[in-house]
């Protein structure tokens, strides 16, 4: 295990040095080329390349990266984990930082790179400023769709923990006007309403090109009071490297690439969208709050990093893969200490499976309903798929031999109505609202002893198996 | 002004152009649509965009506010 990188650039020297990154010196369009190049990369697979684009037509000076965490080895570099490490592994990492790393801010008064370039009131203009181009071809506008959109409490200016950090997509409606997702029940929409209660704009800022640990502990369900960048030091295993705005009060990223500062219009909502969605559907057109723009700051050639959505997998889905999962692990742990691993990556944890040792009959069960309570489960965890702990719930393959041969429908599936849902997923009714399901897909444990797949009576793997894995592995590697 | 590709209205305008002068973004201050001139031909044609996300005074009228708006609480 190596250090964690902790810059966007120190990310991509390394993706660089272990062939996981694709540059292109010859100029490209920024439509389509770009999204047509990022939605290849993904469907050449899980292990394919960040793309750098170093030739923009129109924007000398300035580049782009896509792709740049949307696979397994680029997840795992990021997290300063060999590029080999599964799924499982990842995971098990993840898990333990979050409970054992220091969540620790460091901040700075050096002067960061972004100040190298400042540009305020009329000056602004974000198309000519950021190159912002089209994602989907239905999308509504060019879109930010990987910048960390910062607020904090007014009502308690000093306190760090009530600092929130979230990725949403933001809409470029002007040359100093931006929308704001502010989702219902998230940190942010509790930011805005404190300050609209107050009657007042609430000051906003969006960094983009930020530590790759910043962008998943902003995708995290953290409680009201933790912070998404004492997180990101966890995850990083260091603190995390913060700047003072004086314009905003705002911590900042200190390596950020991009600066946007301003603030969200109190009172007011405006029509947003359409936008392809990480559901693989346009959807989400509502009146959402707008974000005037006050100040731009950038590094001198800037990487604007952007994240292409799509039906799964693509990047939003690798950046998501294991928050929501350890998440939920942190909160089952308590009540059910057998959970071995929560794979909450399927549509951020809409299917979610989860390994468990089973002490006796029915506590499987349990835990599923207990995982549709969990803060993160509470709109996601639609069908939650139980599996014994000698099943790694992250591959597929087991999962799917457990669905065939431990569960018998009559007594393993069961179904709650009227429960409530992330209003994105597209099979809601109404908007928000769904029936969830339970599959006990482990094999039934005594007292309940239906069936034949009891737990001891099936194929166990010959003695040895491990050595020779390992023997068979060091040899593929050196022919 | 220029034509919006999708509600129709004359006010669209010029956010930027290329360096180069390869091309041009426009924006609309009605419906916020965006498109750059180089773009597919659905996305910079009134007549080619498709009919399905067109969009009418109407359509923006529609959406719900999200989140809510705040209702002030006065000074005491």
């Amino acid at each position: 295990m190596s250090e964690s990188p902790k810059s966007l650039r120190e990310l991509l020297e390394l993706l660089q040095q272990e062939k996981q990154l694709l540059s292109f010196n010859r100029e490209h369009a920024l439509e389509p080329d770009l999204s047509a190049a990022a939605q290849a990369g993904q469907n050449i697979g899980e292990t394919s390349p960040a793309l750098m684009f170093n030739n923009l037509q129109g924007y000398p000076g300035k580049r782009i990266v896509l792709n740049t965490v949307s696979s397994w080895p680029n997840y795992a570099l990021s997290m300063g984990l060999p590029k080999e490490s599964s799924q499982q592994q990842i995971y098990q990492e993840v898990l333990r930082r979050w409970s054992d790393s220091p969540w620790e801010l460091q901040e700075k008064t050096e002067q960061p790179p972004f100040m190298d370039n400042i540009i305020e009131g009329d000056d602004i203009n974000l198309f000519e400023l950021i190159p912002l181009f089209r994602g989907n071809e239905r999308d509504g506008a060019p879109y930010i769709t990987k910048g960390a959109f910062i607020s904090r409490d007014i009502s308690e200016p000093n306190n760090d923990d009530k600092e929130n950090v979230s990725i949403y997509r933001v809409q470029a409606k002007g040359k100093n006007l931006l929308s704001a997702q502010f989702v219902p029940g998230h940190d942010c929409a509790r930011h805005l309403s404190i300050a609209e209660e107050r009657g007042e704009n609430l000051k906003v800022a969006i960094a983009i090109g930020v530590p790759p640990a910043l962008s998943v502990a902003a995708c995290s369900p953290l409680p009201y009071e933790e912070s998404e960048f004492k997180l990101a030091a966890a995850l990083q295993d260091s603190p995390f490297e913060v700047y003072k705005s004086e314009h905003t009060g705002l911590n900042l990223p200190w390596s950020a690439e991009y600066i946007i500062e301003g603030e969200i219009i109190a009172g007011e909502r405006e029509h947003e969208g359409p936008f392809g969605e990480f559901t693989g559907f346009y959807c989400g057109n509502r009146k959402m709050p707008l974000f005037k723009v006050t100040r731009v700051m950038h590094r001198d050639q800037p990487v604007f990093e952007n994240l292409h959505l799509a039906r799964p997998m693509s990047e939003s889905d690798y950046i998501m893969a294991f928050n929501n999962g350890v998440a939920m692990h942190q909160e089952l742990k308590t009540n059910f200490p057998g959970i071995k691993a929560v794979n909450a990556l399927n549509c951020y944890g809409l299917v979610t499976i989860i390994s468990i040792d089973q002490n006796m009959g029915g506590i499987a069960k349990s835990a599923a309903l207990r995982a549709m309570t969990t803060a993160p489960g509470l709109i996601s965890a639609k069908t939650v798929i139980m599996v014994d702990d000698d099943v790694d719930p992250f591959d597929m393959y087991q999962v799917m031999w457990a669905m065939s041969c431990n569960m018998n429908p009559q007594f393993d599936v069961s179904l709650i109505n009227g429960l409530p849902s992330v209003g994105l997923d597209p099979a809601s009714v109404p908007t928000g609202i769904t029936a969830k399901m339970v599959i006990d897909a482990c094999r039934p444990t005594a007292p309940d002893l239906r069936g034949n797949s009891k737990p001891k009576e099936d194929i166990v793997h010959p003695t040895g198996t491990g050595e020779w894995e390992q023997k068979l592995t060091a040899m593929i590697k050196a022919l | 002004m220029t034509q919006c590709v999708r509600c129709g209205k004359q006010n669209a305008e010029v956010m930027t152009e290329a360096s180069d002068k390869s091309w041009i973004l426009y924006s609309c201050p009605d419906c916020r649509y965006a498109w750059r001139t180089t773009e597919v031909v659905e996305n910079r044609t009134r007549e080619q965009f498709p009919k399905a996300f067109q969009w009418t005074d109407e359509t923006m009228k529609s959406f719900t506010d999200f989140p809510r708006i705040t209702t002030r609480k006065n000074k005491q």
